[in-house]
């Protein structure tokens, strides 16, 4: 069985790439569109349970494959050239003839993804992206946008888990309303005590937790959310031309993360339905998780990486949708300046306020 | 004769702790004496009847003053039961210091206008001079005084009495009855404060036409049903400009300070925003995104009442702060029983 799938053109033989803003295939050479399902007996392959399937390539140099723990060596089949590449790359280019390669024995079995989110952002929007991140910014350093250059910039589909889940929540509430008047003598304040009870369940899919220890996970979170009604059943089409992990985090890891954001939104969710008091204290909160389900998607992210002034910064966008984000430094200067500005801006407002009101007592 | 006597020596005795403050008390232009008509059947050691009497100038007993005591030292006197003693009229314008700071002419002047002042109004308007008040307060002098010697017309006493002290420096306003409606705390301020230079330069003449003038001005303005002079709190005259300052500079800075914080706060709000704009990368905390749309299903919901509870708090009324107080005066109680209103100070 291959070790590698590449996606030869049939009309020119140059290697096709999925075209992010065409959501197909496309020979990047003669501009041929292929539709991706055509491609699909190309990963028919991958449909056998195989253990996990690591082919070694050694070297004629007598390289010893202990001293590289988890890192191993490919042939491109185009050129030739030797890659190397880590123990979770799943899809890569090579690096002399830019020729994507796909390694189908980090992709099969266990390890096969249930969905991909196809990119839909293509690397030029996403460069063009970066510039307008970092124009306008307030407290951005001036010399930013000009003293920053861009290292890095790759498509790579992150892995993740996505968690389904029912979640059955009990919980138990204190409340009071209360009520003012008065006459000559006493102010009066009448508190009432409640306890509120609610029972029921919500839906929750595709709560999606980074499958991967490289990637940040901060930032992974950051450039939700993934709209997963645009994910495809998996094909390793979608990631020629891309980069690709595999998980390093399984299930079970990930499985906390998960549950935390569900309850969260659970409580959140059931403390909606508690309006009409003056103040809600939850007392008790049970939530349990029934119809419990876990998928293992890729997910399209374009990282960049720049450097500025010797520190490098990394960004990172959503390959669906867009969203851009990443740490810039804050140019200290700047905010104070604006901070002074609009402390005297509404310190004036205040001071009017109370002047006005000062005279509308007095009187 | 042994009755008259003992009356006489219980009537001392009776009033004999004021002995030491009228001790300096000169002699005036007519002989006051003690006035009563003798009661046949009082024993001795009983004290005596009063009757009003006729002090000789319109013939009849309305409204004429009533000396309780006037010398130092028990008389013998030979009345016969009946008789009616003459009786001098009460001064208004007191000189204990016997001429050292007032001579007798202004003297007689002040005398002369405080006693057409005090008869137009209806009010006794009383000036009184003396070294220092002794071992009582300038305002126990000057209540006592205004009460023991029967200053104050009409039932209610109506009346104003200013004492200066010219070695202890102290000044005093007793007012009593309609006095205390007329002249409120800052209406004597305001008065005092047209009369402070003369004071405190001891041009006691010019002082007191002062004090006849301006009081002339309110009972009139009172009489009239007009605004009476410096009453108003607002008035930026009665104010001492010191203690005007101050609570002003106190409220400005502590605005300003308030508005400073505040702004400080405030301003937190957008500078949040614009931070986040360059530090942008965090956790989320829920998966609110990623609920199935719809598929709240609320099974119970139950809202169930368990008690209630009440507090009070006691409303402030300001009309209580100052008690006793009439429109603006804050009194108090003499030692005789009598309200009086006024303050003092030292000049």
């Amino acid at each position: 069985m291959a070790a590698t799938i590449e996606y030869k053109c049939p009309c020119c033989g140059g290697n096709v790439e999925y075209n992010a803003s065409m959501g197909q295939m496309q020979c990047p050479f003669c501009d041929t569109i292929f539709d991706v399902a055509a491609l699909m007996e190309k990963d028919e392959a991958l449909n056998n349970v195989q253990p996990d399937q690591m082919e070694w390539q050694t070297p004629e140099q007598g390289f010893d494959p202990n001293s590289m723990d988890g890192m191993n060596v490919f042939t491109c089949k185009s050129c030739g050239g030797e890659l190397m590449t880590d123990a979770n790359t799943a899809a890569t280019q090579c690096p002399f003839c830019g020729n994507p390669i796909v390694l189908s024995g980090r992709l099969s079995g266990a390890l096969k993804p249930d969905y991909v989110i196809p990119f839909k952002v293509t690397k030029q929007q996403a460069k063009d992206q970066l510039k307008q991140f970092m124009s306008k910014k307030k407290l951005l350093p001036k010399s930013f946008a000009s003293d920053s250059h861009l290292d890095e910039i790759k498509g790579v589909y992150v892995p993740f888990w996505l968690f389904e889940a029912d979640a059955d929540a009990h919980i138990n509430y204190m409340a009071t309303r209360t009520r003012t008047w008065s006459d000559r003598d006493f102010r009066y304040t009448e508190t009432q005590h409640y306890r509120l009870i609610r029972e029921g369940s919500v839906g929750f899919a595709n709560v999606p937790v980074d499958g991967s220890k490289l990637m940040p996970d901060d930032m992974m979170e950051s450039i939700e959310p993934f709209n997963f009604s645009e994910a495809r059943p998996f094909q390793t089409a979608y990631l020629s031309g891309y980069l690709a992990d595999k998980y390093d985090v399984d299930k079970e890891t990930s499985k906390g993360r998960a549950n935390e954001r569900i309850k969260q939104t659970t409580q959140s969710v059931f403390a909606g339905t508690t309006g009409g008091y003056a103040t809600v204290t939850p007392e008790s909160t049970t939530v349990n998780l029934r119809n419990t389900n876990v998928h293992y998607a890729l997910y399209p992210v374009w990282l960049l990486t720049t450097t500025y002034e010797g520190k490098k910064y990394q960004f990172a966008m959503n390959g669906q949708t867009g969203k851009f984000v990443g740490n810039m430094p804050m140019d200290k200067k700047a905010y104070w300046k604006w901070q002074l500005l609009y402390t005297a801006m509404f310190g004036a407002g205040a001071w009017v306020l109370l002047f006005l009101l000062g005279k509308l007592l007095g009187s | 004769m042994k009755k008259v006597f003992a009356l006489l020596l219980t009537f001392v005795l009776t009033f004999a702790f004021l002995i030491p403050v009228f001790a300096e008390q000169t002699e005036t232009e007519e002989e006051t004496m003690v006035l009563f008509a003798a009661d046949e059947n009082a024993e001795e050691g009983e004290t005596a009847v009063l009757f009003a009497a006729d002090d000789g100038d319109d013939g009849s007993e309305e409204d004429d003053s009533v000396v309780l005591f006037a010398e130092d030292e028990a008389k013998e006197s030979d009345v016969a039961d009946g008789e009616i003693l003459t009786v001098g009229v009460l001064q208004h314008v007191i000189d204990l210091t016997n001429g050292e700071y007032l001579s007798e002419a202004d003297r007689a002047k002040l005398e002369q206008d405080a006693q057409r002042l005090s008869d137009d109004f209806g009010m006794d308007i009383v000036i009184l001079i003396n070294y220092d008040p002794g071992a009582k307060t300038a305002e126990a002098y000057a209540d006592d005084y205004f009460d023991y010697m029967g200053y104050g017309k009409n039932s209610t006493k109506d009346g104003i009495l200013f004492l200066r002290c010219m070695e202890s420096r102290d000044w005093h306003i007793s007012t009593c009855g309609h006095g205390i409606d007329v002249f409120n705390d800052n209406t004597i301020d305001y008065i005092v404060g047209e009369m402070t230079d003369d004071l405190r330069n001891d041009r006691l003449y010019p002082a007191f036409s002062t004090f006849l003038s301006l009081t002339r001005d309110c009972l009139r303005a009172d009489a009239e049903n007009q605004p009476i002079p410096g009453a108003d709190t607002d008035n930026q005259q009665i104010q001492d400009e010191d203690s005007g300052k101050k609570p002003n500079i106190a409220f400005r800075v502590s605005g300003i300070l308030i508005a400073i914080v505040g702004g400080f706060l405030i301003a937190l709000i957008p500078m949040s925003k614009l931070k986040r704009e360059v530090y942008n990368v965090s956790f989320r905390s829920g998966a609110a995104d990623y609920t199935k749309p719809n598929s709240l299903n609320l099974r119970t919901k139950q809202d169930i009442f368990l008690y209630t509870n009440t507090s009070r708090v006691r409303i402030e009324h300001n009309d209580t702060s100052r008690s006793g107080s009439r429109g603006g005066s804050s009194t108090h109680v003499s030692s005789s029983g009598m309200t009086h209103g006024g303050h003092g100070g030292k000049i």
